[in-house]
């Protein structure tokens, strides 16, 4: 092995950098995809779910199937599913594209899961109503059901991205130079495994933090949004201001 | 010519029948209630005709237009013209008071936001809820979120008002204020259809006085024939039960 300020010195220069950032962009480039196309077309999935058009019944069941297969299959198996599947089917991706696809599709199905438990959260009557005033299915989707999701949409879907960053690290088993398999390239080179996995270990939580900030803010957004008194209000009460105020029972609050 | 024409009207749940071959008519300017027992069918009517329930058979008209329950057009011509205002008020908790009442001019009629915005402030000033135009739902007591779905339902100019046991989930003390708006409305000669367990309510603002059993109407006769002289032994059972409030 080679002494700690040699590797030090070889590691920010040159060709390992390159290398490690290259991985990390991989990794970057699975965890973004997977999660844009999750978010955008889960949601088109929770959407069609809860269609009721008879038309739409066919495809309503084949996204049952998927997203219930998709979610209780371990990851690793679904790489390498949509690897055999897409080699049967004789098309020629790398490996990377596969990865790409199985990304996406594993985060659309969980992501999916997530809308659907979020559009449920939001109470039926209300939707009636949104009906009954002549909402177009998009209006109601846009102006009553997403915004009153969030709260309920935002938690899960935030620790499911975290989460997800870090599951990318399997496309190395389809042989994608992403952050992890980089890693243990580098240490078969003669890097020292703490120095390398320290690193990596950084560059993962570099990669994450800031998505767990941006969960955090959103969070606090959509608590505050509708109900300007929650802050102060302990957990589960309704605030009621009184029809007619009284400034007595104002003044001792 | 009725304004509101319902003729044998059934419905039903799986093989239970809710509404069971009813018929009723609204004349324009008139107050109708509906009474009867839970489960009597009374708030599936009102679900029915704001198409929010299909009918399994019988035909409602609305002016002198029948509704297609079939057809989606169909359907929005009738919303059009008739409002609802529910039990549970159902306002969008995403949107301030103002928002509420203004959303579905605005955004579903596409209608001037300044004037829409103009007629909002007003509806809400007659409800007594002008100073809470930019509070949200979560803020406001049962009462007056009622009294915003009142004012919501009215800012589509509706022909004909459904009113659907609009005090049923709110304090005694509440009901009061939800009471009198629906009194103005009485007096300003709005169509309304109602159902309410407020009996004396009910017997002071109808015109007609529906009583409901089975999915069926049993006896309509005006308020005062119906409380003191209940013709049918289903009506007399009912007028010894009920709470008068």
């Amino acid at each position: 092995m080679l002494p700690l300020s040699v590797q030090l010195h070889q590691l920010f220069t040159g060709f390992t950098f390159t290398f490690l950032l290259q991985a990390a962009l991989s990794t970057l480039a699975l965890a973004v995809a997977g999660c844009s196309c999750g978010l955008l077309v889960g949601l088109v999935v929770a959407c069609l779910r809860r269609s009721r058009t008879l038309y739409l019944l066919p495809l309503r069941m084949v996204l049952v199937v998927f997203v219930e297969l998709m979610r209780r299959i371990p990851f690793l198996v679904t790489l390498f599913l949509t690897l055999f599947v897409l080699q049967a089917l004789g098309t020629n991706l790398s490996f990377f594209s596969i990865a790409l696809i199985a990304v996406c599709l594993i985060a659309t199905a969980y992501l999916a899961e997530i809308f659907r438990a979020g559009f449920d959260s939001v109470p039926q009557p209300q939707i009636d109503a949104a009906k009954t005033l002549n909402f177009s299915p998009l209006q109601i989707l846009f102006t009553v059901m997403l915004p009153q999701s969030w709260k309920v949409v935002l938690p899960p879907a935030f620790s499911f991205m975290v989460s997800f960053i870090k599951d990318t690290a399997l496309a190395s088993q389809l042989g994608v130079v992403e952050l992890t398999f980089a890693g243990k390239i580098l240490i078969t080179r003669g890097y020292s495994a703490f120095l390398i996995y320290g690193l990596v270990m950084l560059v993962y939580f570099a990669l994450s933090w800031p998505l767990s900030l941006l969960g955090a803010w959103l969070e606090q957004c959509t608590q505050r949004a509708f109900n300007p008194t929650a802050d102060a209000m302990p957990a589960g009460t309704t605030p009621i201001t009184p029809a007619l105020p009284n400034p007595a029972l104002l003044d001792r609050r | 010519m009725p304004h509101l024409d319902i003729n044998n009207l059934s419905c039903s749940y799986g093989s239970q029948p809710v509404l069971d071959g009813l018929s009723l008519s609204v004349e324009k300017g008139q107050v109708v209630s509906l009474i009867g027992g839970s489960g009597s069918g009374k708030s599936t009517l009102l679900r029915v005709i704001m198409g929010l329930t299909q009918p399994t058979g019988g035909s409602i008209s609305i002016g002198e237009q029948a509704v297609d329950y079939g057809s989606a057009a169909s359907v929005r011509a009738a919303r059009e013209k008739i409002a609802i205002v529910f039990q549970q008020y159902n306002l969008f908790n995403n949107m301030s008071v103002l928002r509420n009442v203004m959303v579905t001019p605005t955004r579903v009629q596409k209608r001037d936001e300044r004037k829409v915005r103009d007629e909002a402030m007003t509806l809400l000033s007659k409800v007594g809820l002008k100073d809470k135009a930019n509070v949200y739902p979560a803020q406001l007591s049962g009462g007056q979120q009622q009294r915003v779905a009142i004012s919501r339902a009215l800012a589509l100019q509706p022909q004909i008002l459904l009113l659907d046991e609009i005090t049923s989930a709110l304090d005694p003390e509440l009901v009061g204020e939800v009471l009198d708006s629906v009194r103005q409305l009485a007096r300003d000669g709005m169509t309304m259809l109602l159902v309410s367990h407020e009996m004396r309510f009910v017997r002071e603002v109808s015109d007609q006085v529906a009583m409901m059993d089975k999915g069926r109407i049993v006896e309509m006769a005006p308020p005062e024939q119906l409380f003191t002289q209940p013709q049918q032994p289903r009506t007399q059972a009912f007028m010894q039960k009920v709470a008068w409030h």
